[in-house]
This record gives structure tokens, sequence and C-alpha cells, in this order.
């Protein structure tokens, strides 16, 4: 009987084991083992967090010198248009090349481009400088504040709309980025108005709760057409909000101190 | 407001419960004075060495010219203690234990049982037979299961002896006379059986994805339903959530990962259903509902298998612990793909060991 038992535990064992690691976390591939496509994204995303954090030293106290290692930046997933820091030192991007085609089709709708190369152009700009600023703006919130006092006390609406404007600021002097978000923007607005006017325009803190409530089919990384939506939005409205980097910074690292 | 909350949950205990409020009401049906209060008769001098002291077990005279006749629902009308004696009655003896450790010295000569059979003519140990007892040939090596009582109501509290109350003759009228008095009374468990084939429990405690080094420990609660179809065999419905942060990096976030999973199984008792103790094995195959901080929630199937072990604590209650161990995201039913949080790949098999302490309500 005790034979016949442990018999079966080891069946048992061997199928779970042939089935999976049985975890619901995974270890990401070490920057030498990624493609060589995927290596580029991350020096290009290093480059400009880089940029970045010469900013954040230049006129704060702190820096993000956390993210600025090959490792932390995972460009290796596929099937998902994401851009995420979500407070673990791990900045997360989706490279081009790892999109499925009906996604890079989807961005070419979202920026009525007429071409790949013009879609792919829009891409790069976007997740490959725009959004990687606005990870290293939050990471500035996490370094400045702390992860648990930005998840306790800031509101997801309230991350996100703060990190597009750090991001806007920086690149308010850079007229070719400029041009190329207005452009790119304005086919955004002009397909998804009728969409996702409405809970844009919602006044605070309804706007915040909306969100929130909606934040899984907008931040949906198959397909996270509301997110980009209300990144071009915040884009329109900051233009009238605009500071300098160092006003900027310095109110989003005061956040906590108030 | 008080008030109506208890009269409530009064309503509530006894619609669910009856049996945990009757047992102290004595049998409605009862012959027809039985027992006058002092007739017990109270014994005055130790009976023969080495027997039980008279006070454990108060027994009526004995009446050998009376037939025995063992104590049936159907039995003759006739007066179990007849209140006046018998004609030509024999000397009555003195009271003696029921069950006498060492055959009294100097036996009298008794007629045959005729409800045994091979009545062997040896006259050794002697039984003693009362009206309302049954005699026993001879001292078993064992004690016997007493003889089941048709009369006796399924809820009852412990009955004891009245030399053992401070209110004996109170709880001596409440002892039914058909009972065979003194066979069974220490044989009943202290604490009984459910008496109910239902249960439903409210269950809290730990969890943990066992495997996994980015998983902290976490907790988790829930309710079950469980239906028991035969002695040994039982099917349980049961629902259970629970939730396990992130370590390191990720846990500063207060991120979760929650599962609350939906199942169905058998169950199968290892104990007697007659035991205030419940040990049994139990299997689970159901719906895993995956919360994900990113996507959409998503369903899929999942197996598990696990132990109860829980003690009676009333006819309507029991308290326990259950481990159980589950595999799950077996296949896809509904909803996205579940995508890791950490390393944004699809996740494979995941398991869960639950350890939940809980409490159950029979009916």
């Amino acid at each position: 009987m005790s034979r016949f038992t442990s018999r079966l535990a080891s069946v048992g064992l061997l199928l779970l084991s042939a089935c999976g690691d049985l975890t619901v976390t995974n270890e990401r591939p070490a920057f030498e083992d990624l493609s060589v496509p995927e290596k580029s994204v991350v020096e290009r995303v290093l480059n400009e967090l880089t940029a970045f954090n010469q900013q954040v030293e230049m006129h704060t106290e702190y820096n993000v010198r956390t993210i600025l290692d090959r490792q932390k930046i995972d460009v290796s997933f596929t099937g998902l248009i994401l851009v995420a820091n979500l407070g673990d030192e791990i900045v997360h991007i989706s490279a081009w090349e790892n999109l499925s085609t009906k996604q890079q089709a989807l961005i070419q709708t979202w920026f009525g481009a007429t071409t790949v190369e013009e879609t792919r152009q829009f891409y790069e700009f976007f997740f490959y400088r725009f959004f990687v600023i606005g990870q290293g703006a939050k990471q500035f919130m996490y370094e400045s504040s702390s992860v648990e006092w930005v998840y306790l006390n800031r509101s997801l609406y309230a991350v996100e709309r703060d990190s597009t404007q750090l991001a806007l600021t920086y690149f308010q002097n850079d007229a070719a980025a400029i041009a190329l978000m207005d452009r790119g923007c304005a086919q955004v607005r002009k397909r998804y108005d009728a969409k996702y006017r409405a809970g844009f325009e919602l006044k605070r803190p309804e706007a915040d709760q909306y969100f929130l409530d909606n934040a899984r089919s907008l931040l949906d990384p198959k397909e996270p057409t509301g997110y980009i939506y209300y990144v071009c939005r915040w884009i329109e409205r900051g233009k009238g909000l605009l500071d300098s980097m160092n006003g900027e910074l310095d109110w989003l690292g005061g956040l906590s101190k108030k | 407001m008080r008030s109506r909350l208890l009269l409530l949950g009064f309503g509530i205990a006894m619609s669910i419960a009856p049996g945990a409020f009757a047992q102290n009401v004595a049998p409605v049906a009862r012959p027809s004075k039985p027992y006058v209060r002092g007739a017990i008769p109270t014994p005055v001098s130790p009976a023969a060495p080495g027997a039980i002291p008279p006070t454990a077990r108060p027994v009526a005279p004995a009446v050998p010219s009376a037939p025995i006749v063992r104590p049936r629902p159907v039995a003759a009308p006739a007066p179990l203690i007849p209140m006046v004696p018998a004609p030509a009655p024999a000397p009555v003896p003195a009271p003696r234990p029921l069950i006498p450790m060492v055959p009294a010295p100097a036996p009298a000569p008794r007629p045959p049982v005729p409800t045994f059979a091979a009545p062997a003519p040896a006259p050794a140990p002697t039984p003693i037979a009362t009206p309302g007892t049954v005699a026993r040939p001879s001292r078993p090596r064992f004690p016997q299961r007493p003889v089941p009582v048709q009369t006796r109501p399924a809820a009852r509290p412990r009955r004891m002896l009245p030399a053992q109350t401070h209110d004996g003759p109170m709880l001596a009228e409440r002892i039914d006379p058909n009972v065979v008095q003194g066979a069974d009374v220490f044989d009943e468990p202290e604490t009984p059986a459910s008496n109910g084939p239902f249960r439903f429990a409210l269950s809290f405690g730990g969890s943990s994805l066992v495997v996994d080094p980015d998983m902290e420990v976490g907790i988790g609660g829930g309710l079950e339903l469980a239906a028991w179809l035969s002695r040994r065999f039982g099917l349980e419905l049961s629902a259970f959530g629970s939730q396990n942060a992130y370590k390191e990096g990720l846990g500063d976030t207060g991120i979760a990962f929650w599962v609350v999973n939906v199942t169905l199984g058998p169950t199968i008792r290892l104990t007697s259903p007659s035991s205030e103790w419940l040990v049994s094995l139990d299997g689970v195959f159901g719906g895993y509902m995956v919360i994900s901080p990113l996507q959409e929630s998503t369903w899929t199937t999942g197996i598990g298998g696990g132990i109860t072990i829980g003690k009676q604590l009333t006819r309507w209650m029991s308290v326990g612990i259950r481990a159980r161990y589950h595999v799950f995201n077996i296949s896809h039913l509904s909803g996205p793909e579940i995508i890791d949080i950490k390393a944004l790949r699809p996740v494979a098999m995941v398991d869960r060991l639950e350890v939940p302490a809980y409490v159950a309500f029979h009916f």
C-alpha cells in the first residue's frame, strides 16, 4: 500500500511539473538573452531615461537611477501593447516587433497612418520616448513620495495624468515631437471622441472614479485604445498648463510633503 | 431592537435545531404512573463483597414469580413496577447491583430465562431479573451493546442516574420506564453526533501559493454546503476566496493575487457517523476565478483535494480545520488569458494550499 501511495505521489508530481511551474510569477529573460531588436529598444529606452534623470538630478534632490539598468527594462513580452511602471523598479515597454499584425493595424488606425512605416514612426515616438519619460516621471513620484504613499494617496487617474504632464513638459521645446503628437492625437480624438469623450470630461473626483472603474477596459493591454484617447486629451489640456521642468518636478516631488 | 434580534435569533435557532431545544422535554407518552416518588428502594446495607455500590443502580425489588418479559413497545400493559406487590411474593432480598462484578455468594435458584436460548442449568452467576430489565445468563467478557429502544427519542442528552444528580427524583421521573434501565446508560457518548444530513460551514484561514517564491502567505474565507447521501459518502458545494500579496518590489504596491473558486466534490467520512469526531477526505472540481489588476477576471477550471478534521460540539454545531490543495488554470472557461504581472507572460497551472478553520451548523 505504501509503495502504491509513493508511486502515485511520484506520478502526480511528475504530471504537475510537466504542466508548468505552478506559479503566477515568471522570471524575465536577462538582457543578454534578448533578440537584437529587443536589445535595440532597451538601449533607446535607457538613453531616454538617462537624459530624463539628468533633468531630475539638476532640479531636485532625487534621481531615478534605480531603473537605469538594462536588466530593469522589460521589452521581451509579446502580444501586449503596454507601458507600465508598477513600483517594482521595472519599466515595461512593448517592442514593435513583439506586437501582432492585428495590434500593429490597430495602432495604424489610432493615428490615421497611411503606411506601416508611418505607423512605426508614431509608435516609436510615443512608446520609446514619450511614454518612457512618463514611466520615469512615475519613478520620480515613487522616489520622492514612496511607492506606498503613491498607491494610498493618489488615484490612478492622477498618476497617469501627472506623468503625462511631466512628459509633455519635458518635450515642450521639441517642435518636431510636438508636431507629431498634435498630428497623431488629432486623429485619435476624431475617431474616438464619441466613445470616450463623456467619461473623460467628467469633473473630478468623478473622473478619477470613472477611470478606476473602467481601468481594465481603458488599459486593456490587448487593445488600450481608451488609454491612448486619455493621453491625447491630457496632452491637449496640458498645453494650457505648461510649466518649466523645475516647476513641474518641484510640484510633483512636493505632493507628499504638503 | 435588541429584544427583537434575540427573538429572531431564537426563532431561527428553533427552526434549524429543534432537537437542541427539545432535549430536556419529558416524553409525552408515558405509562400510567410508572414511578412513585420514593418507591426507589434505597439500599440500607452494602451488597455482597465486591459488588458495585448499590447507589449506582437502584432497582426495584425482584419478583421471582413474575415472568421475565423483554421490554418491547408491544409488551403487556401490566405495570412494570406494580403498585401492589404480587400475591405471595417471595422474600425480597436486599437490593443488588444489576451487574455484579463477582457472583453473589449463595445464589438463589432462579427460573430459566425464556428470552435466551440454551438455558444452562448451571447455577453459577446469578443474574438478577427485575421488571424492566433484561437478565443475562452470564457475564460476558465485554459489555454488550444495549438493546435498541424504540420509545427513546432520537435526541436525548446524557441521562444521569438519580443518585448522581442533585435532584435525582426529578430526573428519575423523566426516565422512560420502558427503557432498559442501567444497561445502556454508560454507553452514550458525552457529545452526540450530528442529527442532520446537511452541514453549512463558514471557514477562514491561511492560504499559500506553495511553490511561488514571489508570493506571500495570504488569507481567505468561504462557505460550504455539504449533504451526506449515505453513512460515509456525501457531496460538498463550496466557495472559497483567497488573496496573496506579492513580495519584494511589488509588495509595496499593495497589489494582491485574488482567486475565488466555486467547487463541487465528493466527501468520504472516515470516522463513524455516530462519532463526535469527523475525519473526511474531500475532493473538489469546479471553476476558479482569477482577479488580475491588469485585466478582466478570468474563469478557469481546477481540481483539489484534502482532509477535514472536525469535532461535534452540540448536535447542531461543530468546529474543525480543513486542509485542501488546489491546482487551477487547467483549462480556460472565460475571460482573457491570465498574464503574469511580474514578467507579463502567460501563466500556466497554479497551485494553492488553504488551511482554514471552520464552524459548521448541522440540520
